[in-house]
């Protein structure tokens, strides 16, 4: 027996409501196996391919590219083949009804036999040999004292008590039921007592992996250990597929001159696009329109003489593979360590700031962002627990970040938690930045490139390499001094690299 | 040796009245027939009739009579036979003896002791099996108790007429012939105090008088399930010792709260409200209350289908572990 089954577009997580039609992956007429994707579906977090739960020929698409669909609407209609072992849809239709009918008929057996069993038979509630006429007084008024409670009803036990019918409209709701609860997230006392000592917004990990969305301590667990700062661009990076989320453009684009690499974040952009602003774009203008809007942020800046820093770091490489790592030390990882010293020396810069609470706490834990410039656009990954790491680590987890980064494969946990990024536009050449601190951290270390230039040592001009350090910093949290003193800091231990080695 | 309650209030009547003459015993039928329930045996052949006596059939003229000598510096410890009879001393209750210590600014001392049976479970007819303890709750000035075994019963007895505010004490009626190993005289936790009948981790039963037995038995039933429930007994309706109650909802995150009485406005409403107030982020379920219902006591035939039983106790700890 076949039967058009439709698909509706199903709960795509975190909250998200409408997804885009990227592109189908299926034409109407194909027959599709289980689990085949269907089409790939663009939120405001990420590109997701969305797999068929039928087996079947594919009647219709229900949408073009660029159509949205609300989460719950039908995508597409399969007409489902009778496979063998495969259960009559009449059957599965009528399941639910019998389950609940016969939950329910258990529930009234339960009830019955409790019920019996106090006074023995019904009628008879009476029982005076409860009292002992020898030893105590015979009450003169009512029948004595019933046996209220002596027996008991067996328990159903745990939560599947409340799922008489909830177990039984399991089947249905699965395909049926797609609700996505709105308005504000719900969670427990406690788990909001945790969200907020791990100062996790709930609306952060709203709705949660509970029933109706309900926020759980894993949810908040797992928000905290990826941290509140980047945490929104988190979830598209996990979900985003490899393969590229645009479109496959119409006409030929710009990919760099003959045998050059492609540019990294030029994404295949023409002249005359008109952009949406969605999907991780989205993310980024509101996080940059916070950051601006919240944060009263001021810069100081500090040119270095980094020469040394500059040939350390083929030593060190060198040294690194020599003992089997391989790994290049690049004068970043080494800033990166300059940071995270000059950090711990001026912890204001490594802060979150509560305005309702009214407070500002000082992070004990240093996760170190790195702006990574990626097709898909600007993403923070950090680096957990930077100030435990050796610069070996440091330069290999910036390495593998970046790599999964560009690869779009970061983590939740790897976008998010944040407290303090470091910016590396030396990279695309640049000198001098204005870095915009990734809300809500406390600062960001921006890096220009390291490039030869007079420079005056002893009163003499010499050519030395050359890299300029500015600081962006919240001045609600941190005042010049320290964020004056930290960049100096950050200077001074670069253009002595010896120094890295006193504290670490 | 085994104690019932109703031999443990005898006997804190009995050692009472000998300890001090100024205490009076009255209410009707409890000097000749030594009370229905047999709560005032012996009393008066002890005693005498000028000290344990019967009155007419008047519960408003019962109370003020004790207000009156207890403003003469008698401590009499007035009976009304049943709960239901309390409301036609309602008015003598709240507008006076209740409030005499405080318009006196302190001044007159009223160690009353009003001994109201009360609760349900026991077959008797309308008017015999009211929960009236709210009212009194609700009204400053007064102490509202209510012992849970035959140990707290003698002990609270005793504290009760020693205390020179006025006292309501309530007596659960159907465990008036529950049995506890106890030497008496025996002096338990100040009667103010809630007390851990049965420790527990899962979730917080919070019972008084008739229910602590009711919420012990839900405990051991719940053990077969491997729920770990720990009962409060509250004692002590007004004051009420939130700290007990909220230091155990602290350490189980779940709360039941147990009464004969119906529900709305019952003594359960204000230790749900308390509960949420101060163990807020505590609170992994919402706080249930297994309760009587919003309607009049049923019929002596029904009333088992009517009382909070333990199953009514474990649906709900069932449905508290849902969350």
């Amino acid at each position: 027996m076949a039967q058009v089954r439709d698909f509706l577009l199903p709960d795509l997580g975190e909250g998200l409501e409408e997804g885009e039609i990227l592109e189908w992956l299926v034409e109407v007429g194909e027959t599709i196996e289980l689990n085949q994707n269907l089409a790939v579906i663009e939120t405001a977090k990420a590109a997701v391919e969305v797999p068929s739960p039928f087996a079947g020929k594919v009647v219709e698409r229900l949408g073009e590219p660029g159509d949205t669909l609300q989460v719950g609407e039908p995508m597409v209609r399969i007409e489902v083949t009778d496979v063998a072992g495969d259960v009559d849809l009449a059957d599965v239709a009528a399941a639910p009804a019998e389950g609940l009918a016969s939950a329910e008929a258990a529930a009234v057996d339960g009830g019955g036999t409790g019920d019996e069993a106090p006074g023995g038979v019904h009628g008879e509630v009476v029982d005076r040999s409860i009292l002992d006429a020898d030893e105590e007084p015979q009450p003169l008024v009512g029948y004595g004292q019933g046996k209220g409670g002596a027996t008991r009803r067996r328990r159903r036990g745990g939560k599947q008590g409340a799922g008489g019918n909830g177990q039984a409209s399991d089947q249905v709701s699965r395909q049926t039921q797609l609700e996505i609860p709105e308005g504000k997230p719900l969670a427990k006392p406690p788990v909001r007592k945790l969200a907020k000592d791990l100062g996790v917004d709930l609306y952060d990990v709203f709705p949660g992996s509970g029933p109706d969305g309900i926020i759980t301590r894993d949810d908040v667990h797992a928000a905290a250990s990826a941290g509140p700062a980047a945490r929104e661009e988190a979830r598209p990076a996990e979900a985003r597929p490899a393969a590229p989320a645009a479109p496959a453009a119409p006409t030929p684009v710009f990919h760099g001159t003959a045998g050059e690499k492609p540019v990294p974040g030029f994404r295949g952009r023409q002249p005359g696009e008109v952009e949406p602003i969605r999907g991780i774009r989205k993310r980024i203008v509101e996080k940059m329109e916070l950051s601006r809007r919240d944060i009263p942020e001021a810069t100081t800046s500090r040119t270095a003489d980094v020469t040394r820093l500059w040939e350390l770091r083929k030593e060190l490489t060198e040294q690194a593979r020599d003992e089997g790592f391989d790994v290049k030390i690049t004068p970043f990882a080494l800033v990166m360590r300059a940071a995270i010293l000059a950090l711990r020396r001026f912890p204001t810069l490594n802060a979150r700031i509560d305005r309702e609470a009214g407070e500002i706490a000082l992070l004990e834990h240093i996760n170190l962002g790195v702006a990574v410039d990626t097709d898909a656009g600007l993403l923070v990954p950090n680096v957990k627990d930077a100030h435990t790491k050796s610069t070996l680590q440091l330069a290999l987890e910036l390495h593998e970040l970046a790599a999964t980064a560009r690869a779009g494969k970061l983590t939740p946990a790897q976008l998010t938690g944040g407290t303090f990024t470091v910016n590396n536009y030396g990279a695309f050449g640049n000198d001098f930045g204005d870095p915009i601190i990734n809300h809500p951290e406390a600062g960001i270390l921006g890096v220009g490139a390291m490039r030869e230039r007079p420079w005056v040592v002893d009163g003499e001009l010499a050519v030395r390499r050359v890299c300029t350090f500015t600081l962006a910093f919240d001045h609600r949290v941190c005042d010049g001094g320290e964020a004056g003193r930290f960049v100096t800091y950050v200077g001074d231990l670069c253009e002595n690299p010896s120094r890295l080695l006193l504290h670490t | 040796m085994a104690v019932t309650m109703a031999q443990a209030l005898n006997k804190a009547l009995h050692d009472a009245m000998e300890d001090d003459d100024r205490i009076l015993v009255f209410g009707e039928d409890v000097g000749k027939l030594g009370g229905v329930f047999r709560i005032t045996d012996a009393l008066q052949n002890k005693y005498g009739e000028e000290r344990v006596f019967d009155t007419p059939l008047a519960e408003s003229a019962i109370i003020g009579t004790a207000i009156g000598l207890a403003m003469y510096g008698y401590r009499p410890v007035p009976e009304i036979q049943f709960d239901g009879f309390s409301y036609p001393a309602f008015e003598q209750i709240v507008s006076h003896l209740a409030k005499l210590r405080n318009r006196s600014r302190g001044t007159l001392k009223l160690p009353v002791t009003v001994r109201i049976p009360f609760g349900g479970g026991i077959g008797a007819v309308e008017h015999h099996s009211e929960s009236p303890e709210t009212y009194w709750v609700h009204t400053a000035g007064l102490k509202v108790v209510a012992p849970g075994n035959p140990g707290d019963a003698y002990s609270m007895m005793r504290e009760a007429i020693a205390s020179d505010d006025p006292v309501i004490f309530l007596e659960p009626k159907r465990r008036y012939w529950m049995k506890e190993e106890v030497e008496l005289p025996v002096e338990r936790a100040p009667m103010d105090r809630a007390v851990i009948a049965h420790e527990g981790t899962d979730v917080t039963v919070v019972a008084y008088g008739p229910m602590v037995k009711t919420a012990l038995e839900a405990a051991e039933a719940a053990a077969d399930e491997d729920w770990s429930l720990e009962v409060v007994d509250m004692r002590s309706l007004s004051p009420m010792d939130t700290v007990t109650i909220v230091e155990s909802v602290k350490k189980t995150g779940r709360c039941i709260v147990v009464h004969e009485a119906g529900r709305t406005l019952g003594v359960g409403a204000e230790v749900a409200a308390r509960v949420q107030e101060q163990a807020f982020y505590h609170l992994e379920a919402p706080i249930f209350r297994a309760t009587g219902f919003d309607t009049p006591y049923p019929p002596a035939k029904l009333e088992e289908y009517w009382l909070p039983n333990a199953d009514r106790i474990l649906d709900f700890v069932e449905k508290s572990f849902e969350y």
